[in-house]
């Protein structure tokens, strides 16, 4: 049976070739060989899928560890869709838990990071805020309002001074090199400015301002939550540069 | 101003890739069609899909995935097939293709273009698989025969009876890459004219040429190289048998400057060419 085949060669592909070489025709080459070409295959088009997204990560480790640590990966963790960009969204925690990388705590978030900046890269475009619209909502209901963020924003935070690390580790870096690691964590924002994707560090008040506006929060709920990071944060101020940024793109009305 | 919708039979097409895209928009070079891999589009903006939309202003596009897995016993997944009918809605391809291959299965993917075993169980379930598709897009579609280095033992159809079978009973086209036709022959000891010779007129609405790498014992179809030429003398005998059809030359390893496919598309416009005028001449 067709399911039976395709079972039977998919686990020998991802596990022990020689396991389906019953299935395969031989000739010139035996059933294994020819089963150990499609393994190859598909391994290095999953390996190659997770170089593309994870550039720094690779820079950081290097090839070898890389491709070691990929191969495990790819053993544990399905692809789960027919598209390639959709595989390694679990590569960060993976990371996390592997234990050749303990002594690099930071590891997990540069990936966290990286599949952050893949998403942002493929996300939907959006206009800006219709000013007029927000214009026209009355002021006894601007406590109410649920303002939305643009879909390719997304906000990572670390203990770990990430900007630095990442900035560091880009293709055709030459300033300094040296990282402070005491320097304290970063709350990062990754979004698009046209097509391209950008990361900046955010002050306390602001991250949290956004990631409450991320889950839905009210202006009122997340304009508390900004404050109580930060109670010197100017909140007029940096809504109005959200909207002109356009990270801030749209709202909704509780009454509506 | 209306977007090119029509292919010359007589011209041919290059793969679009990201390495040609500043080399492309600057020269404009006159092929007769581009064809992008489906799934590079599949995200819900930016970059990849402005560009796009922007190539398809002034050339014919091809969608040609490579993920959907028509051969899978698991159905077509759902989410792939809308995103493709996304695509296919936003830019109005010419042609759009698929393989005749399984790329994963229980839900787990390979990745990789998977052979089927050639039985009448494969058949029936591809030509099934095909109808949802073509019924959801709305249009018709290619399908393309893969290169492969293993047969199954169960396989009791030839290939070329296979793939015909599957066009004539779906209602589908072939994406009749001459390439695979070559690298099968070679891997499994056949005679490649067996296969264009099975191949009917009339059912061929594109056709693929690439180069593959010899490492001594097998051939691999990297799609790497300039097309050999065993594989343009095979082109030739598939023009001869099917009159003019729209060809792609495919480059998607070690990608060399845009020049390089240029040059190969003009020698397969000569060889279309030649094919013209032998016809007129009979």
């Amino acid at each position: 049976m067709l399911r039976d085949l395709q079972a039977a060669v998919a686990a020998a592909l991802l596990g022990d070739p020689a396991a389906a070489a019953d299935r395969v025709v031989g000739g010139t080459l035996t059933p294994t060989r020819r089963l150990e070409i499609y393994r190859h295959n598909v391994i290095s088009n999953l390996r190659g899928a997770l170089r593309d997204i994870y550039p720094v990560v690779e820079r950081i480790v290097g090839e070898a560890f890389f491709v070691h640590a990929a191969d495990q990966f790819i053993r544990d963790t399905p692809s789960r869709s027919g598209d390639l960009n959709c595989f390694g969204a679990e590569w960060p925690d993976f990371l996390a838990g592997y234990p050749h990388a303990a002594e690099l705590p930071y590891l997990a978030d540069v990936a966290r990071l990286e599949w952050a900046w893949h998403e942002c890269f493929h996300a939907a475009d959006a206009g800006p805020l219709d000013l007029h619209r927000l214009a026209a909502v009355p002021a006894d209901e601007h406590a109410t309002l649920r303002f939305r963020l643009h879909p390719t924003v997304r906000l990572l935070a670390s203990p770990h001074p990430l900007l630095r690390i990442w900035q560091v580790n880009q293709p055709g870096y030459d300033g300094e090199l040296a990282l402070d690691w005491d320097a304290g964590g970063d709350a990062l924002l990754v979004r698009r400015d046209g097509d391209a994707v950008t990361i900046e560090a955010l002050p306390p008040g602001a991250f949290r301002f956004l990631s409450a506006l991320s889950c839905g929060g009210t202006m009122e709920a997340t304009a508390a939550a900004a404050m109580a990071a930060d109670a010197a944060f100017d909140l007029q101020g940096f809504l109005l540069d959200s909207v002109q940024s356009a990270v801030i793109v749209d709202f909704e009305r509780d009454s509506q | 101003m209306s977007r090119p919708r029509h292919i010359l039979p007589s011209r041919a097409g290059i793969g679009l890739r990201t390495p040609h895209y500043q080399a492309m928009l600057e020269t404009r070079p006159p092929v007769s069609f581009l064809e992008v891999h489906s799934e590079n589009f599949f995200g819900d903006g930016g970059q990849p899909l402005r560009y796009l939309a922007r190539f398809r202003e002034d050339y014919a596009v091809s969608t040609h995935g490579v993920g959907l897995s028509l051969g899978s016993a698991d159905p077509v997944s759902p989410s792939h097939l809308q995103k493709l009918k996304r695509l296919v809605d936003l830019i109005e391809p010419t042609l759009v293709s698929e393989h005749l291959c399984w790329v994963g299965i229980d839900g787990r993917y390979l990745n990789d273009l998977l052979p089927l075993p050639y039985t009448e169980e494969s058949l029936a379930h591809v030509v099934d698989q095909v109808d949802r598709v073509q019924s959801a897009l709305g249009r018709r579609i290619l399908v393309e025969n893969v290169s492969s280095y293993l047969q199954f033992v169960e396989s009791t159809i030839p290939e070329w009876e296979f793939v015909r079978e599957v066009a004539r009973r779906a209602g589908c086209g072939i994406l009749l890459d001459v390439n695979n036709i070559h690298v099968n022959a070679v891997n499994h000891g056949f005679d490649a004219h067996t296969f264009i010779d099975a191949i009917e007129p009339g059912s061929v609405g594109e056709i693929h040429l690439a180069g593959f790498q010899d490492t001594g014992d097998v051939l691999i179809d990297t799609h790497g190289d300039f097309v050999a030429d065993p594989v343009w003398g095979l082109y030739q005998r598939a023009l001869a048998r099917l009159g003019p059809v729209p060809t792609l030359i495919e480059w998607d390893t070690d990608i060399p400057p845009l020049e390089a496919l240029l040059g190969e598309a003009a020698k397969a416009d000569r060889m279309l060419a030649e094919c013209v005028a032998g016809r007129h001449a009979a």
